[in-house]
């Protein structure tokens, strides 16, 4: 196993007062952060809080109005393959059969066609599509979607990896299927992953920190170090201690006999 | 695909009853034959004369097919240019809106003088009323695609060669297909309209010689002819694009409606 406990380790990612506005609406306001080599980090808030923005902007998709992010001490200025993203509705292309859609990224490389059928392979099978090779997006159910993007992403081997809420749209059952597996190829892997989620237990059961969002302005509001070995035990006492702590910074605290404890600061 | 019995018997049972009211009502109220002949008639009419129709319904053919392949190949590679290129989308574009709103087949008259008497005025009007279903439906269809898809391509450093082949191009094809059927139907129109206007042989002038000779029976057999030609194009289509693009939604739907 590669990855394993964040700390003593060498930054990969490193976030410098980031400020993403659009027009006068501060969407990101002075975010700072770094990110260690394979670590697991997720990212919860509200939803428009930034969130999906900050992802965009550190996949070097969008350009932010202020700060720096710097990838192995490199400046970001545009998308990088090595960097590379998971959308939450699966992206995948229609006209392109699973096998074509994870292929992708390899054939826009200019890789031969030999080493993309063998890479290809490999991958369908490590996410356990390799009998669905041949079909069309739209015959596949909402979780195989995911499975396929995650192999296309997987084809070129990046070594950070963006998830954008990939689990989002699917049932519970499916959600905590592809949890389990996500976390199988990362913990083989050695890659740095950023998880964006607006499911905490998710965020629990997967990563090493929890990184939680206010919302508009988007900032960082705290930072939850989840210690627990892996695997976790999703209904282990900690994760549930840990689980009441986020929602209440969230202001989304269980309610305690009758009374609903009011977060005296914050709103979503 | 196994089609049940009754989803069979129904239409043509109603077919038949058709005609036999059709055939009944006119001789009860003894219409004149000029102004609707009984089904018969048009039987007869092409046991007559089917060799003559057929003769002129494979002109008809070649001209809006000629015409319609014309505004393909044209329309297509102009939708391309204008989505490319900023300069032909500020000169030529505008040129094509002011003459996609005017009533094409106006022109007809004007083809005689341009182009001549024969084949190629009525496939100069064809592919003017089929050129811009084209146009207007490629451009959209390679406009039209989903940002993450095109934001795929640039995290993974597509080309832009690759940008149009792997993703635009074939993002385009259901809207293409959609701009196809109804240029074909047009195209026929077109030439039919044509014709009208300056033939000596072809559907419209066919027809417009059965008319002068009050032989409506014949002139119902020839627009019968036109329908099955129109279907016979569509039915291709239909059948080129459950081919080409079997992902597509519209592909989809049409399969399940049959």
């Amino acid at each position: 196993m590669k990855n394993q406990a964040a700390g003593g380790r060498r930054q990969k990612i490193f976030v410098e007062k980031l400020v993403q506005s659009f027009d006068t609406l501060a969407v990101i306001d002075r975010i700072s952060l770094s990110v260690a080599e394979g670590e697991f980090l997720a990212v919860v808030g509200p939803s428009g809080c930034g969130k999906s923005t900050l992802l965009r902007i550190l996949a070097g998709l969008v350009t932010p109005t202020a700060g720096r992010v710097r990838i192995d001490g490199e400046e970001v200025q545009g998308p990088n393959p090595r960097h590379n993203l998971v959308f939450q509705d699966h992206a995948l292309y229609p006209w392109r059969t699973v096998f074509q859609n994870v292929a992708l990224g390899l054939e826009m490389q200019r890789q031969g066609r030999e080493a993309i059928r063998k890479k290809v392979s490999e991958l369908l099978t490590l996410v356990g599509l390799e009998q669905f090779a041949g079909y069309y997006p739209h015959q596949l159910s909402g979780g195989m979607r995911q499975r396929a993007a995650l192999a296309r992403v997987l084809a070129v081997d990046p070594d950070v990896l963006f998830l954008d809420e990939p689990f989002g749209a699917l049932d519970a059952m499916t959600r905590l299927i592809l949890q389990d597996e996500l976390l199988r190829i990362w913990l083989h892997s050695g890659k740095t992953v950023i998880l964006v989620t607006h499911d905490v237990e998710e965020a629990l059961f997967l990563a090493d920190r929890v990184i939680i969002m206010s919302t508009v302005p988007g900032r960082i509001r705290e930072v939850i170090p989840v210690a627990e070995k892996r695997p976790r035990d999703r209904g282990s006492a900690n994760l549930a201690s840990l689980k009441r702590t986020v929602l209440g910074i969230l202001g989304l605290e269980p309610v305690i006999g009758n009374v609903r404890v009011p977060d005296t600061n914050f709103s979503i | 695909m196994k089609i049940p019995l009754k989803d069979i018997a129904e239409p043509v049972l109603f077919f038949i009853a058709l005609l036999a009211l059709w055939e009944l009502l006119v001789k009860l109220v003894h219409v004149p034959a000029f102004i609707l002949p009984p089904p018969r008639a048009l039987y007869s009419a092409f046991t007559a004369k089917y060799f003559i129709l057929g003769r002129h319904a494979m002109i008809t053919f070649l001209e809006a097919v000629g015409g319609f392949t014309l505004s393909f190949v044209l329309g297509v590679g102009f939708a391309v240019s204008v989505v490319y290129s900023r300069h032909l989308q500020n000169t030529i574009y505008p040129l094509i809106v002011i003459l996609y709103a005017m009533p094409k087949s106006a022109f007809a008259p004007l083809m005689v003088i341009w182009v001549g008497y024969g084949l190629f005025s009525k496939m100069a009007i064809a592919f003017l009323v089929a050129f811009f279903p084209i146009v207007v439906n490629t451009v959209v269809g390679l406009k039209e695609v989903e940002p993450e898809l095109l934001e795929l391509a640039r995290i993974n450093r597509g080309s832009q060669w690759d940008v149009f082949k792997k993703i635009r191009l074939p993002n385009s094809l259901p809207y293409m297909f959609a701009g196809i059927k109804v240029a074909l139907v047009l195209s026929v129109t077109g030439a039919i309209v044509a014709e009208f206007v300056a033939a000596n042989e072809g559907l419209g002038y066919l027809v417009l010689q059965a008319n002068y000779s009050l032989d409506t029976a014949f002139a119902l057999v020839i627009l019968l002819m036109l329908a099955l030609l129109s279907l016979v194009l569509i039915v291709a289509v239909e059948l080129l694009q459950r081919k080409m693009v079997p992902w597509s939604a519209e592909v989809r739907q049409i399969e399940g409606s049959f």
